[in-house]
């Protein structure tokens, strides 16, 4: 049978699903444009690795609240005005190699179509005196998809909204560079002007150095992953000026009481039958609790080629429970053969992926999550003693002076009977003070001062009525205690007054 | 590189040891693997990492706890694929409805293929050995197997016969006539030691061609008449629990049998028709010195509650023949009624179709059984008491509050000869009743109580015109008032408490 040529049609929806459909947050555009950067820096280290001293490893970020504008520059390889329109203009192509450069599929660059009305890629070469702008009018671009009448191919509505320019460059021929310039920028809540939300995004997903004066533990992590991780590499970026590095620190914050301090650095490796999948350093700590949101650092957190996968929960399913990979601090780098989707959330199905994920519970998720149980288990066990202790030294206490009100004393009796149930061993001991408290007197009763009957009344209806109100006991004890005081000495003072006499 | 295993059973009520399971721990500790054994959903093993869990499964109805375990064990497993395996009866039975409900698919059939657990090297499974030492991580005070003291095995697999009640066609789909018995025991007996018992859970022993050599495998396996067990001198017993196939025993092979210390002997008694076959056998068996025959009964398949109480008086009047047999063996047979339960059913209380039986016989049934926990006594005097003397006064037991079939007789029954007047007199003024019942008015009575819906016998007793049928669907509604009415004079509560003693269950009262 003779085939019948057949062209398929790439309708104008493509567009919109491949940009503003691919992410679920506006600040993955940073995350994709930051990633190229990195590719491209990397790329002309490759070629001038002779004058590696040249290649500068920074990129800036500006965002402009006044103009409404973000620019991304890098001093990377840049683009030669002779590939200008088949790299910038074409979809979905790729010079890039799977498994060498962070990203390959050639689409990363669309992130920003759906967040500006006017998306421009300015770019120049090593060696040419000209440069290209090319630029995507997204605002026509939604329009185009937005009309119902039209069914464009992608293919024409990308020749309808883009143009390319070339201009002659007087400054330095060899510089080279590339730009991503978003006009006009909008965005729900204006999360993409929001610098503070930017430099924390970046600052945890982006391939940004340790802050060495902050974390110890910085050359440590460097050299070994530097060592194990083929894509393990560090850039230096900019927002509005200011270097981004990762938020980790030698003191770790979980609550407004609770600092814990890293003890050390494990490393750990993920392997499959002898092949390293990936390679995790771990942070040392006594497993208190939950590390504080705010702090940026809590879970251990997916990398590839330094840039995070997905969010920070993305292990988290691999503990037994979710909450538990916040109790612990660190980054997992892997090697290689995982691929990530073109979502940067995941990973392609594969047999590694399994194995990955298998070998991270069994490495981390399953026992850490059994430590954080025990660890839990004795700081409730030690509560709990010392808790009974304390009841212990009231009952005693009770014991020797007198209890201040019945209500204290039915409620420490009721304590001790609680921690005999609780308790194994000593139970013949407490049974003991359980007696003795109940033969114990009031603390008046001995009447070594006298006291009116009403006003010995009195006292004792507002010192059961304190324990009752107060819900800290200690302090219902501490005021009692100032009262006898006070109408021990009053009465006291009476009676030798009398006795003078 | 060693690996962990995790053997699980779901916890529902079992008797036997879980073989399947007890094989592949044998297979896994031959590698070198860590083992681990345990019952039903356990939150402790979320704290190891497992390599492998291989989760048991019975019958049809225990579906709810096994789907549960399975769920538990793959949430803990992060549904890691191709991690779990589950096996068993109810996972042949019913593969597809498993993975609809799990997203596992499950082994079928027997563990007869590497492929089916993808081993990498070729030992069959199913002809290993069972590692007893496993059933001990989870046997507490509460909670123990039986037969743990017998060489479980099977001397053949599958059965020649495709009966439409039976699942074996689908477990064991092939006949394989012989297996080597006395390997098997030696095998078991170099890694578990010695045991008493020989349990053999062949489908259809006497359907195989290699009878004979079967025979004298399990003879030189040791278990020859009379063989005793170490030092403890103990009666070695043999037992084929599946029961043996009427129709196929022939006189030559009944004396092979009794070459070996079959006890029980169990023959299977599963349809009225076959009663002729049956009681040749029976007869045979008995002509051959069988001490004890524990005979399973089926009903509530194609039965009716008539032919069910023909078959076990059957087996009465064989034990009133044998006991009077003043030369030969004092044979005994015991009843052992089972309920079909339909080969998909993942409930055990579902309507099987058949129009003869009603969920109040049923339940009925369970009452009467529940004082020996399943079988039925052999003693003429005790099978009267509790079946009743007739397919009519069975009948009329059945249709009888639970409470008035549990207590139905006086405490001191026993010394009153006149079997009427054992009874409580309730019991005796619902029998006169019953008795005097027309036919409608008896259909009347069944159509309101078999559905054991209290309020549909509430709907029927206004509706109903008949005094009879009104009379007795009270005491179903309100049982109480009915036993006080012909009982005694009743002052206040407190006597109600005291007729409530006196009746003592019929279950204290046979023991």
């Amino acid at each position: 049978m003779r085939k019948k040529k057949y062209n398929a049609i790439f309708g104008k929806y493509l567009l919109d699903s491949i940009s503003i459909g691919m992410y679920n947050n506006p600040l993955m555009l940073f995350r994709e444009y930051i990633q190229n950067s990195t590719d491209s820096i990397d790329e002309l280290a490759k070629r001038f690795k002779a004058r590696k001293s040249q290649s500068k490893r920074a990129i800036e970020i500006s965002i402009n609240g006044q103009n409404h504008s973000i620019t991304i520059k890098d001093y990377g390889v840049g683009v030669s005005i002779y590939q200008a329109r088949h790299m910038l203009h074409n979809v979905g192509v790729s010079s890039k190699k799977q498994g060498i450069d962070r990203g390959f599929r050639g689409i990363g660059r669309l992130g920003g179509l759906g967040y500006c009305d006017t998306l421009r890629f300015v770019t120049k070469a090593s060696g040419e005196n000209k440069y290209s702008i090319s630029t995507w009018d997204c605002k026509k671009l939604k329009h185009i998809i937005a009309n119902n009448k039209s069914s464009i191919e992608a293919r024409n509505a990308i020749e309808q909204i883009t143009q390319l320019e070339l201009h002659s460059y007087k400054k330095n021929i060899q510089d080279n560079f590339f730009i991503v310039e978003m006009l006009n920028v909008k965005s729900s809540r204006n999360i993409l002007l929001n610098v503070p939300a930017i430099k924390d995004y970046i600052s945890q997903v982006a391939p940004v150095p340790f802050q060495v004066k902050n974390f110890s533990w910085s050359k440590t992590i460097n050299s070994r992953l530097r060592l194990k991780v083929p894509k393990y590499s560090i850039y230096d970026i900019y927002v509005n000026g200011e270097q981004i590095y990762k938020p980790y620190k030698d003191t770790i914050i979980i609550n407004k009481s609770l600092v814990d301090k890293i003890q050390n650095v494990d490393f750990i490796e993920f392997k499959h039958d002898e092949e390293l999948l990936a390679i995790g350093w771990v942070a040392n700590l006594a497993l208190l609790g939950a590390i504080s949101k705010a702090s940026g650092t809590d879970g251990l957190r997916l990398r590839s080629g330094n840039i995070m996968v997905d969010n920070k929960e993305i292990l988290s399913t691999f503990f037994r429970e979710k909450r538990f990979n916040k109790y612990l601090l660190g980054e997992v780098h892997i090697i290689n053969k995982l691929i990530l989707n073109s979502r940067r959330d995941d990973f392609e199905d594969s047999v590694y992926k399994e194995n990955f994920f298998n070998s991270f519970a069994k490495e981390i998720g399953i026992p850490f999550s059994r430590k954080i149980r025990e660890v839990s288990m004795q700081r409730s066990l030690a509560r709990t003693t010392a808790a009974a202790k304390d009841i212990v030294k009231v009952a005693k206490r009770i014991t020797r002076n007198g209890y201040l009100s019945q209500f204290q004393k039915e409620k420490i009796t009721n304590n001790l009977v609680q921690i005999k149930n609780n308790s194994t061993h000593k139970t013949q001991a407490i049974d003991k003070l359980i007696n003795k408290l109940n033969k114990s007197r009031y603390i008046f009763q001995d009447r070594d001062i006298e006291i009116p009957d009403n006003t010995y009344s009195f006292l004792e209806t507002m010192l059961d009525v304190i324990h009752k109100e107060c819900k800290n006991q200690e302090e219902a004890e501490r005021i009692s205690n100032i009262i006898i005081t006070k109408t021990k000495s009053m009465f006291a003072r009476n009676e030798t007054t009398k006795g003078a006499a | 590189m060693n690996k962990k295993i995790l053997l699980v059973e779901p916890t529902y009520r079992t008797k036997y040891p879980p073989l399947g399971l007890m094989k592949l721990s044998t297979y896994h500790k031959g590698k070198g693997d860590e083992v681990a054994f345990v019952k039903g959903c356990d939150k402790k093993a979320g704290n190891i990492f497992w390599d492998r869990v291989y989760i048991s499964s019975l019958f049809t109805w225990t579906w709810k706890e096994t789907i549960k375990t399975i769920a538990f064990y793959n949430d803990l497993l992060f549904h890691f694929s191709g991690k779990i395996y589950v096996g068993g009866i109810l996972a042949s039975l019913m593969p597809d409805e498993i993975f609809n409900a799990t997203g596992i698919h499950p082994i079928v059939g027997l563990l007869d293929n590497p492929q089916k657990i993808d081993q990498d090297d070729k030992i069959i499974i199913d002809r290993l050995p069972p590692d007893y030492d496993i059933v001990k991580q989870v046997e507490n005070e509460s909670f123990t197997y039986n037969n743990t003291d017998a060489y479980l095995g099977y001397a053949s697999r599958g059965c020649i016969r495709k009966c439409s009640y039976c699942a074996v066609k689908t477990l064991e789909p092939k006949f394989i006539p012989y297996i080597n018995v006395t390997r098997m025991v030696n095998s078991i007996k170099k890694i578990g030691g010695d045991k008493q018992n020989l349990l053999l859970m062949d489908n259809n022993i006497l359907a195989s061609s290699k009878f004979d050599a079967i025979i004298d495998d399990i003879k030189t396996a040791g278990f020859r008449k009379g063989a005793t067990y170490g030092t403890t001198r103990r009666k070695r017993k043999v037992d084929f629990n599946q029961g043996l196939d009427a129709r196929l025993l022939t006189e030559s092979k009944m004396k092979r049998l009794s070459e070996i210390p079959l006890d029980p002997m169990r023959v299977a008694f599963d349809d009225i028709k076959y009663e002729s076959t049956y009681v040749q056998a029976v007869r045979l068996a008995h002509k051959y010195g069988q001490k004890n025959m524990s005979n399973y009964v089926l009903y509530n398949y194609k039965d009716t509650p008539e032919d069910f109480y023909k078959r076990l008086k059957i087996n009465i009047d064989l034990n009133i023949e044998f006991a009077s047999d003043k030369n030969g063996e004092k044979t005994i047979i015991y009843s052992f009624p089972m309920r079909f339960i339909p080969l998909n059913a993942t409930d055990r209380n579902i309507d099987t179709g058949n129009l003869h039986w009603n969920k109040q016989y049923l339940r009925a049934i369970k009452i009467i059984l529940n004082v020996t926990k399943g079988p039925v006594m052999p003693g003429a005097e005790f099978f009267y008491q509790a079946f009743g003397s007739s397919e009519k006064e069975f009948k009329s037991i059945l249709l009888m509050p639970d409470d008035f079939i549990r207590n139905r007789v006086v405490p001191n029954w026993r010394q009153i000869s006149c079997s009427d007047k054992r009874l409580m007199p309730y019991v005796r003024k619902w029998k006169e009743t019953y008795f005097s019942m027309s036919k409608s008015e008896e259909k009347a009575l069944i159509r309101a109580v078999g559905p054991r819906d209290v309020d549909f016998i509430k709907k029927e007793y206004k509706s109903s015109k008949a005094k009879k049928v009104k009379a007795l669907l009270k005491a179903h509604l309100d049982p109480m008032s009915f036993m006080i009415n012909n009982n005694i004079k009743i002052i206040d509560n407190k006597d109600k408490e005291c007729v409530k003693k006196s009746t003592m269950p019929f279950s204290a009262n046979i023991c």
